[in-house]
C-alpha cells in the first residue's frame, strides 16, 4: 500500500481549535460520581447517555436514541463477606483488594462456612475448593458437585486491584470467587493439610436491562465516529469510574464532533453501550446499518487515557483507503502508529463488511477503581483527537479520488 | 513527538488488517447474516465456535495476557 501526498489547505486551523482543558472535563464529568461508572443497564450508564444526547444536540446534530435488550449481564450487588480461619486465627478478606466474585459465579447470597479442600481430591460436599493453578475454571467445575463454592487464583494489577470483567464466561453451576496469590497460596496450604475453614457468599447475580447507543447525525454519514460510553461500573463500596475505558475515547469523539461537524459534507457520531458486555451496541447498530441500506467508513476510539511510544490500530473490512487517510494523517500530526489489536467495537463493523478502524493508545489501569480521572494524561487524548481531525478530513476530502479504491 | 519524520506508520499500513485476533473473540467474519450475540452463551464476545476458532481472548491464559499488555479483551 502507498499513501499520496494530500492537500493540508485548512487542516492547521482545524488542528489548532483541539481544546485539552474542554475534553478532560469530559472526562472528568463522564468519570463522576453521578454517573457510577455508567454499567450498561445501570442508573448512572442512563444518565450519562442523557447528558452526551444534550452535549450532542449543543453541538448542533439531531439525537436519537436506539434501544435494545442487553441480556444476562453481570451485577455484583453486594460486597462479599468473606473470612477464613487457619485454626488460629481469623482472616477478613477485602473486598476489591484479596477477594472478587467470579463472573462465571453462581450466585450465593447466603454466607456459607464450610472446611477447605483441594479441587480434585477428595470428597467435595460441602467445602469450599481452592483450585489449584494449573487447574482450569471448567475441569474445576467437574470436581464441584455438591461444594459450597471454588476459590480461583488471580493476580491483582499493578495497584493491588482485581479486574472487573463483565463479557466472557456464561454463569456455571458453582459459586465461585477470585482470590489474591498471597491468600490463596495460603487457603492451599491449609487445604492441604486439612486445616481451616472458610465462611463467605458470593452476591452476583445476571440480569436483562435495557440499553441504548446514542446517534448524532448532522448530515447522512459517510464518515461514522463511534466510542463506547459504558463501563464496568461501581461496585457496591467502590468506585471504578472508567475514565480511560472509555470517557477518553468520548472526549475524542465529542471535540473532534464540534470541530469536523461544521465543515465536513456527511458525518456522524455513534456512541455505543454495552461494550464490556461483549460488544452488543456495535453489533447491534452494525445490523442497524446493513439493514439500513447505509455503508460509512466507521473510526473507533477505545482507551486513549496514556500514550506510550506509538497509537495501536487495527483495521478491518475494505478499510485501504481509510488506512491511507490515517496513515498521511499520521505524518502530518507526527503521531507514530503501529498495527496492534484494538478489542472494541472496531471488529463488530469489520465483521459487519464496513471498512473499520479501531484506535487505542493505553490505560493506566484496566477494569478497576485505578482507571480514575487523575490516571489519564490529557496529552494523550489531545494527541489522538489531532490524528482522528486529521484523518477524517482527509478521508472525506480528497482520498478516495487520489486513491482510486 | 513532534516532526513529521516520526509519524505514521513504520511499515506498511495494510499490517492493521492483519492483526491477530481480528477474525475472532469481539468479531465475526463477514457475513450475510449479522447476530446479536447473547452474553449468556457466548464465552466471549462472538459465539463459542467463533471463540473455538480463534483460540484467542477466551482463555484465561490468553486473556490475562491481553489484560497486561493494555489491549484489554473484548473492552
Amino acid at each position: 500500500m502507498t499513501t499520496p501526498t494530500l492537500p493540508r489547505d485548512g487542516l492547521q486551523e482545524l488542528l489548532a481549535a483541539v481544546d485539552g482543558q474542554r475534553m478532560t472535563a469530559t472526562v472528568a464529568a463522564l468519570a463522576g460520581e453521578s454517573f457510577a461508572g455508567r454499567r450498561t443497564g445501570s442508573a448512572g450508564g442512563a444518565a450519562a447517555r442523557a447528558w452526551l444526547g444534550r452535549r450532542l444536540a449543543e453541538l448542533g446534530a439531531e439525537v436519537r436514541f436506539d434501544g435494545f435488550t442487553a441480556h444476562s449481564v453481570p451485577e455484583t450487588y453486594a460486597a462479599p463477606e468473606v473470612c477464613w480461619h487457619d485454626e488460629t486465627e481469623a482472616h477478613g478478606l477485602r473486598f476489591g483488594r484479596q477477594v472478587l466474585p467470579h463472573m462465571a459465579s453462581a450466585e450465593q447470597p447466603l454466607v456459607r462456612q464450610g472446611a477447605l479442600a483441594v479441587a480434585g481430591d477428595g470428597d467435595p460436599s460441602g467445602r469450599w475448593l481452592v483450585v489449584p493453578q494449573q487447574m482450569s475454571l471448567f475441569e474445576a467445575c467437574g470436581h464441584g458437585d455438591g461444594a459450597l463454592g471454588l476459590l480461583i487464583r488471580r493476580a491483582p494489577d499493578d495497584d493491588g486491584w482485581h479486574y472487573t470483567m463483565l463479557a466472557g464466561s456464561a454463569p456455571g453451576p458453582v459459586p465461585v470467587l477470585t482470590i489474591d496469590p498471597a491468600t490463596h497460596e495460603a487457603l492451599r496450604r491449609a487445604a492441604e493439610d486439612r486445616q481451616g475453614w472458610l465462611a463467605g457468599n458470593v452476591p452476583i447475580r445476571r440480569l436483562d436491562v435495557p440499553a441504548a447507543n446514542v446517534h448524532a447525525r448532522w448530515r447522512p454519514p459517510g464518515i461514522l465516529l463511534t466510542a463506547h460510553y459504558d463501563g464496568v461500573g461501581d461496585l457496591p463500596g467502590l468506585r471504578q469510574p472508567s475514565a480511560s475505558d472509555n470517557a477518553t475515547g468520548v472526549a475524542v469523539v465529542l471535540e473532534a464532533a464540534r470541530i469536523l461537524a461544521p465543515v465536513l459534507p456527511g458525518f456522524a457520531v455513534t456512541l455505543l453501550d454495552a461494550e464490556e458486555v461483549g460488544a452488543l451496541g456495535s453489533a447491534h447498530d452494525a445490523r442497524q446499518l446493513r439493514t439500513g441500506g447505509v455503508t460509512p467508513q466507521v473510526i473507533n476510539v477505545d482507551g486513549v487515557g496514556v500514550l506510550h511510544d506509538a497509537v495501536s490500530v487495527e483495521a478491518g473490512g475494505p478499510a485501504h483507503a481509510l488506512l491511507a487517510a490515517l496513515d498521511q494523517a499520521g505524518r502530518h500530526t507526527g503521531v507514530p502508529l503501529k498495527a496492534g489489536p484494538v478489542a472494541s467495537d472496531n471488529r463488530r463493523y469489520a465483521a459487519a463488511g464496513f471498512a473499520s478502524i479501531g484506535i487505542g493508545a493505553g490505560m493506566a489501569g484496566y477494569h478497576s477503581p485505578a482507571d480514575a480521572p487523575d490516571r489519564v494524561q490529557t496529552g494523550a487524548f489531545t494527541t489522538v483527537t489531532q490524528l482522528v481531525v486529521a484523518t477524517v478530513w482527509l478521508a472525506a476530502g480528497k482520498l478516495s479520488s487520489l486513491i482510486g479504491d | 513527538m513532534n516532526g513529521q519524520q516520526t509519524g505514521g506508520f513504520a511499515g506498511d499500513p495494510a499490517d492493521a488488517l492483519a492483526v491477530a485476533g481480528t477474525g475472532g473473540c469481539c468479531g465475526n467474519p463477514p457475513s450475510s447474516t449479522l447476530q446479536l450475540p447473547q452474553a449468556a452463551s457466548s464465552p466471549c464476545c462472538g459465539t463459542s465456535t467463533d471463540a473455538a476458532a480463534a483460540s484467542s481472548c477466551c482463555g484465561n491464559a490468553a486473556k490475562s495476557e491481553a489484560v497486561t499488555s493494555g489491549q484489554g479483551c473484548c473492552g
